[in-house]
């Protein structure tokens, strides 16, 4: 400074902000929040596979007691019901489709979800009454953010049901 | 020699690419919030479905025997109530579940006393509660979350 | 020497509290996030849990009606002999409306359902009566002693 005021110089640096610093704080930030943001991308995703499992559990637990009380006549089990035959079969599936807001949907409409349910008889029933192996899927046909799998198992349950097929109704 | 002006000029629009870039960085702290507050929301609204669903299908399979669980108009309530009959140390008590004010909520009263709906404890924050006896099959109900989302759930009776 | 009243690297400040922001809001809702997904799977468990042990329910019923009408017995009597001998843990009384039994299916998560059927003295079929989830015991840890309060004066 000594030097300058000698010469006459004026200083003309000024103590303040510069472009250059401003281009390289925004390029800065622009590349770190870019990672950042993506976590919440992360976070959207996590949450949707809550949902989704959530949801498996209440549909699957709604149509597990429909079975139990053997109302064919609900929407999920409506097509699934016994031929006039003296025998019941010792397998009957059903495909139950949702959209991506788990509604149901119909066989030829797209879906994202696939509930697939299997009842196995094994031995032969009492009294008019079978006991059923339950099987239920929960499948989603679309994959996550995060993966390339599509398809992929969202949840799976297992369990028995002792139920009779009264003849009279029908199977699909 | 630089004009003055233009040496203002300079600083007018440094200042001014400081002031966007402050403005742009606000906006970016502001959005991740509010984004923030939107995962936030949705987790807690899915929440308290999952803790109405549970116990709502927890409190039904515990007290699932004949004439247990009935359906009744409640005073000062909106929605018809659930009613579960039990006896405890030789006492009569009803347990009675009813949606009020935007909360499933519980009560115990005993069996001639009388409903106080103000005497009660919040279980899980709904927009709407529904619950029907079909009967000789189950009890069916069905639970709508703040967001607008419906829940349908089943309880079967095994009476043979 | 600290020149606090410099203005140079400002912006940079200004970037590490915008990127402090970022961080703690990203963090937090990926831990929300997590920590939902978490319960959302002990749900889940918690159910197939329960629909496993009700399967067990179902097999004993259709194990008791196929006794009834596949073994040759004529009283109930023997129906209860038969039971208590492959099943200790099922409890029988005689009752005005006939045979009542009781028994209770346990899951290893500590999971437990009640069942109770009644078998009328004409032997049609095992009626089931009551089948009812039972709440979990609650267990005090070791450590709670109670004492009686003692009180000076």
């Amino acid at each position: 400074m000594g030097f300058s005021k000698l010469m006459g110089i004026k200083n003309k640096r000024k103590k303040g902000f510069t472009l250059v610093e401003l281009i390289i704080s925004v390029g800065i930030l622009s590349v770190a929040g870019a990672f950042i943001l993506l976590f919440f991308a992360y976070s959207k995703d996590i949450n949707t596979r809550a949902y989704d499992l959530d949801n498996s559990v209440y549909h699957s637990n709604y149509i597990i007691e429909l079975l139990k009380a053997e109302l064919w006549d609900e929407e999920p089990l409506i097509d699934m019901r016994v031929l006039e035959t003296s025998k019941p079969p010792d397998s009957i599936s059903k495909e139950i489709r949702f959209d991506n807001k788990w509604e149901y949907v119909e066989l030829d409409e797209g879906h994202d979800y696939v509930l697939n349910l299997n009842l196995e008889r094994n031995e032969d029933g009492v009294n008019n009454k079978d006991l059923y192996d339950v099987t239920i899927e929960v499948i989603k046909t679309k994959p996550y953010f995060r993966s390339l799998t599509k398809n992929m198992t969202i949840y799976s349950m297992e369990t028995k049901v002792y139920i009779s097929l009264e003849e009279g109704d029908s199977y699909d | 020699m630089k004009n003055k002006g233009s040496s203002s000029t300079e600083l007018i629009l440094t200042m001014l690419l400081l002031i966007l870039f402050s403005l742009a960085t606000i906006s970016l702290v502001v959005s991740a919030s509010g984004a923030y507050r939107g995962s936030v929301e949705s987790i807690e609204d899915e929440s308290q479905i999952r803790v109405a669903q549970s116990y709502l299908y927890t409190k039904f399979r515990q007290n699932l025997e004949p004439d247990k669980i009935s359906i009744e108009k409640l005073p000062g309530v909106e929605k018809n109530g659930i009613i579960i009959t039990d006896s405890v140390l030789g006492e009569n008590i009803r347990t009675i579940i009813y949606f009020n004010e935007g909360y499933i909520r519980e009560a115990v009263f005993f069996e001639d006393a009388q409903f106080d709906p103000n005497a009660n404890y919040p279980i899980a924050r709904l927009k709407d509660l529904e619950v029907n006896i079909i009967k000789g099959k189950g009890i069916e109900f069905e639970t709508m979350s703040d967001e607008g989302k419906s829940f349908k759930g089943f309880v079967a009776f095994i009476t043979k | 020497m600290i020149r606090l009243k410099s203005r140079q690297g400002s912006t940079s400040i200004l970037i590490i509290l915008a990127f402090l922001m970022l961080i703690i809001f990203s963090v937090l809702a990926i831990s929300s996030s997590s920590a939902d997904y978490r319960l959302a799977q002990r749900n889940a468990n918690w159910t197939s849990d329960y629909y496993q042990l009700e399967g067990r329910v179902s097999e004993y019923r259709y194990n008791l009606d196929r006794l009834l009408y596949n073994e040759n017995v004529t009283n109930i009597d023997e129906i209860a002999d038969i039971i208590r001998e492959r099943d200790p843990e099922a409890f029988i009384e005689f009752t005005i409306d006939g045979m009542n039994l009781t028994r209770i299916f346990e899951a290893i998560s500590g999971k437990r359902i009640l069942l109770s059927m009644n078998l009328d003295y004409e032997m049609d079929s095992f009626k089931p009566i009551i089948i009812k989830e039972i709440p979990l015991e609650f267990q005090y840890r070791e450590g709670i002693e109670f004492e009686d309060v003692e009180v000076d004066g």
